[in-house]
């Protein structure tokens, strides 16, 4: 008898601690809506493109994680490797920005020189730069031409940036005046992307250091480490010795209006919530979707904390397999009967609360050069029945199409509800989600798929998004066509158009952008949200061109 | 020249000590084992690191040049062999392919927080589950024996995850009474180690329970009974001696099962320990790091083992008697 009672009572608390965390989670969506609908900031402000935080004013009172002028961000990877030049890590690009500084930033989508005063194109493959002749380190150490050489020759060396191959030969011309060579003539927005790749050093500096400055970095930003504990935590104190006194100069990537920066590495993204619940972080880049309602206004979190809900630059886009045995191959009308069965502005409800955007192009709207007009044009526009009729015009036979996504929160829900859309039509989806890097080393196989739902963006122009699928030459060796196995000659030379510094403007943009959209060999959905929770202490957020927070530039409350 | 049995007792710690040596000696093939295994599975795991570390954006030539500067396009058993001559002969686990730092350094960095963290829960395991069980068994059937087991049959069937999240969630988050991440004074390992050593607990409890109650069934300790000893004195200097052998062999293997266990806890810690080091390396096919991470942990189990083995010899002299023995069996063979 007395076993009997204990089972039940037992089997009580199993379902009341069940019936507990559904609760908990109905609770959780409802105020996600009710919160997300309320309205948040989409859009970049006016002090600079980078500077994508609201510009509210402290209203409440906020707590704060540290000391007085200290900032302290909560990032989700540990940096490791702080050299400039080692591999690229997500917990390296949450920090570099602090730590170095560059040739050039991009503000505003324009590009601003950091380092180099000026840049001229010589040749169709020669460029010169000039350097501010008083640059230095926080070491102090001054950074001149013969610099400039040993940064590019050295990550060149690493073999860890693509970008820097289209370099033939970095030459010193005078103390503060390089010449770069390239070994072909730059496409769109390549220049650029060399000028970000290779963080700058002095020789001096990196030669001085033991190990390649991997835990005690020297650049030239305001920042210098004070100390670093591999795993948990990286302290840096602004030098109070920025080199750069001009203040029309210093451009978001550089400013410094905080005196210490802790960056507390918080792998479990729950514990971002929980940090920021607890205030023993003024920011944090890993609070779950889920949980970030709670720190919006009348939120169960919300006290002295608030949460800015930006338009990342990632679109989620929608590949066929084009390969020859593919059903997609010859079938464009069951091309277009998928793209007509989705419902894009579904998704972004579904799956961004209505605050991500349904996409007009392969890419998303956010590009210096994306033509608005799209926006006014026919882009798959949700009608069932078109999708019925371009169905029954198919040679779809009803076998399951296989699916392939990178598996995580959101994608799930958009793999999810494209399959049911999908169903709604008649046609079958087996959902195959696969973690990142095997999606990675499979997206290439024709046998791998049918249909590909993946995540792209660029941090400079629309083509450059484009280009990550659709230009064959970079596939050439893997799939023989593009990215997901198109072999079409007009596509490759409308790309080649976009690429080209010669042919790059409003008239190739839509003409590849219009080709696209008439063949349907893949296309874009949705436009997802980067959700910043932080205290109020934090007047105004700063983001890098690749949304990683720049605490050093970020507005602190007085 | 002191004597046991006959034989000078020199003689037979050296004994010992052969034993000792030789299961020193047997680590060498576990462990090259170990490194096939792991060195296979990382080989046939999908993903390519150098893609990981150029990028999306990266060309083929680039991401040729990349794995050739790695290695990575040479076949499986140049690779393999040569991965085995790099540990084994030069006793270098190799660099990390995103740091381009020494595994071994950034082990040996963070073996303190991994060890620690074992360690507080071998011994909450010890000082927790021992007591409770052996409570158990002595109150058998009783309400003392129901409350052990009810906890020992939770901290088997609850999750060290979900437990950790949930203490998080209690003692950090609305309690504010201890820290929720990161490393630092003792504080910082109360919520890990509590949460890391709640299933070792509980089958340290139902262990000793199990192994007290059939020892004191035994004719010994009726005997004892008889001879007027107090209950104390029965339950601890006869029956727990006798009932340790199965429970040393539990603490032994809580022991892997904890340094296993910080894998979870120190990732949702947020603790940089061998476990998260290992975790991060996985999902970058940082393949140095996941080898020299699993070796280690391996190296680290088998000479626990071998403490283990040497205890069960110090605690029940029959087992040291058969070690001691198979130095004499293994000569008459060979004669």
């Amino acid at each position: 008898m007395k076993q009997k009672v204990l089972a039940l009572v037992l089997a009580a608390c199993m379902t009341a601690s069940l019936v507990g965390c559904g609760d908990a989670q109905s609770t959780g969506s409802v105020e996600n809506s009710a919160a997300q609908s309320s309205g948040t900031v989409n859009s970049n402000d006016e002090s600079g493109t980078q500077s994508k935080g609201g510009t509210g004013s402290v209203s409440g009172e906020y707590t704060r994680a540290g000391e007085e002028g200290e900032i302290v961000v909560g990032i989700i990877a540990d940096p490791e490797n702080m050299g400039p030049w080692a591999g690229m890590s997500m917990g390296r690009i949450e920090v570099l920005n602090t730590i170095y500084e560059y040739l050039i930033t991009r503000e505003n989508g324009e590009t601003k020189g950091v380092l180099a005063k000026d840049w001229t194109q010589m040749d169709d493959t020669t460029y010169e730069v000039e350097l501010y002749d008083y640059i230095h380190d926080t070491e102090g150490n001054a950074i001149t031409a013969n610099d400039i050489k040993f940064c590019f020759e050295s990550a060149l060396a690493t073999k860890n940036y693509s970008k820097l191959e289209v370099i033939d030969s970095v030459t010193v011309l005078d103390d503060y005046r390089v010449e770069f060579k390239f070994s072909k003539p730059l496409a769109v927005g390549e220049l650029e992307n060399v000028f970000l790749e290779c963080a700058i050093v002095s020789q001096a500096a990196y030669e001085a250091s033991d190990d390649q400055m991997a835990v005690d970095p020297v650049g030239t930003t305001a920042y210098k480490v004070e100390s670093y504990t591999p795993g948990s935590q990286l302290v840096l104190v602004n030098s109070n010795d920025y080199w750069q006194t001009d203040d029309s100069l210093v451009w978001t990537t550089s400013k410094h209006n905080a005196d210490k920066i802790t960056m507390s590495v918080i792998t479990e993204a729950s514990q971002h919530t929980i940090a920021m619940q607890t205030h023993t972080v003024d920011i944090a880049n890993g609070v779950p979707d889920t949980d970030v309602p709670k720190f919006n206004e009348g939120g169960e979190y919300a006290d002295g904390n608030q949460v800015e809900v930006l338009l990342d630059n990632l679109t989620y886009d929608i590949l066929y397999n084009m390969s020859s045995d593919s059903v997609f191959a010859e079938d464009e009308n069951l091309r277009k009967a998928i793209a007509y069965a989705i419902d894009r502005e579904g998704l972004n409800i579904g799956a961004f609360n209505g605050n991500g955007a349904a996409v007009r192009d392969f890419a998303n709207a956010t590009y210096p050069d994306y033509n608005p007009d799209w926006d006014n044009q026919e882009y798959y526009d949700y009608n069932v029945d078109t999708a019925k009729d371009y169905l029954v015009k198919s040679n779809y036979d009803g076998k399951s199409l296989r699916m392939m996504y990178t598996t995580s929160t959101t994608a799930d829900m958009i793999a999810q509800m494209v399959q049911a859309y999908l169903g709604n039509i008649g046609v079958t989806v087996e959902l195959v989600p696969y973690e990142q890097m095997s999606f990675i080393a499979s997206q290439y196989d024709p046998k791998a798929y049918d249909i590909m739902i993946r995540s792209t963006g660029s941090t400079d122009y629309i083509v450059n998004q484009w280009k990550l699928c659709w230009y064959s030459p970079d596939f050439a060796s893997t799939t023989g066509g593009t990215a997901n196995f198109v072999k079409d000659s007009k596509l490759d030379e409308l790309m080649a158009a976009c690429l080209s510094i010669n042919t790059y403007g409003k008239e190739s943009i839509d003409a590849f952008h219009d080709y696209l959209v008439e063949k349907c060999y893949g296309y874009g959905i949705v436009e997802g949200t980067i959700n910043s929770v932080h205290s109020k202490y934090i007047t105004k957020v700063a983001l890098d061109d690749r949304n990683q927070i720049l605490p050093g530039a970020c507005e602190l409350a007085e | 020249m002191p004597f046991r049995r006959g034989v000078p007792l020199f003689r037979k710690e050296l004994r010992m000590w052969r034993y000792i040596a030789k299961r020193l000696l047997w680590m060498i093939p576990v462990l090259l084992g170990i490194a096939v295994v792991i060195f296979t599975i990382m080989y046939f795991c999908p993903g390519d690191p150098a893609a990981s570390i150029l990028g999306n954006g990266a060309t083929p030539a680039a991401l040729e040049a990349k794995r050739a500067e790695m290695g990575l396009d040479r076949p499986y058993i140049v690779r393999l062999l040569s991965y085995l001559d790099q540990v084994f002969l030069h006793f270098d686990l190799g660099d990390s392919y995103f740091t381009n730092q020494s595994v071994m350094s950034g082990i040996l960095y963070r073996m303190p927080y991994t060890i620690t963290i074992a360690v507080i829960c071998m011994l909450l395991q010890i000082l927790i589950g021992t007591p409770l069980g052996i409570t158990a068994a002595t109150h058998q059937n009783g309400l003392a024996d129901r409350f052990c087991m009810v906890v020992a049959l939770l901290g088997v069937s609850i999750p060290g995850f979900w437990l950790a999240m949930m203490m998080v969630l209690l003692f950090a988050a609305k309690l504010n009474w201890l820290p929720a991440y990161g490393v630092g004074g003792i504080q910082y390992y109360i919520l890990p180690c509590v949460a890391n050593a709640f299933a070792g607990i509980a089958s340290q409890a139902r262990q000793t329970r199990s192994s007290m109650l059939e020892v004191i069934r035994s004719d010994y300790v009726v005997t004892a009974r008889a001879k007027g000893l107090s209950e104390r004195e029965i339950l601890y200097k006869h029956a727990l001696p006798n009932g340790m052998i199965p429970i040393i062999t539990v603490i032994g293997n809580g022991m892997g099962m904890m340094l296993g266990g910080t894998v979870v806890i120190e990732s949702v810690f947020s603790i940089p320990g061998i476990g998260s080091f290992t975790t991060k390396a996985i999902n970058n096919r940082d393949y140095p790091i996941v080898m020299g991470g699993v070796l280690f942990l391996g190296a680290i189990f088998s000479l626990i083992m071998l403490v283990v083995d040497i205890v069960y010899a110090y605690v029940d002299p029959r087992i040291k008697a058969q070690y001691e023995g198979q130095q004499k069996r293994f000569k008459r063979r060979r004669k």
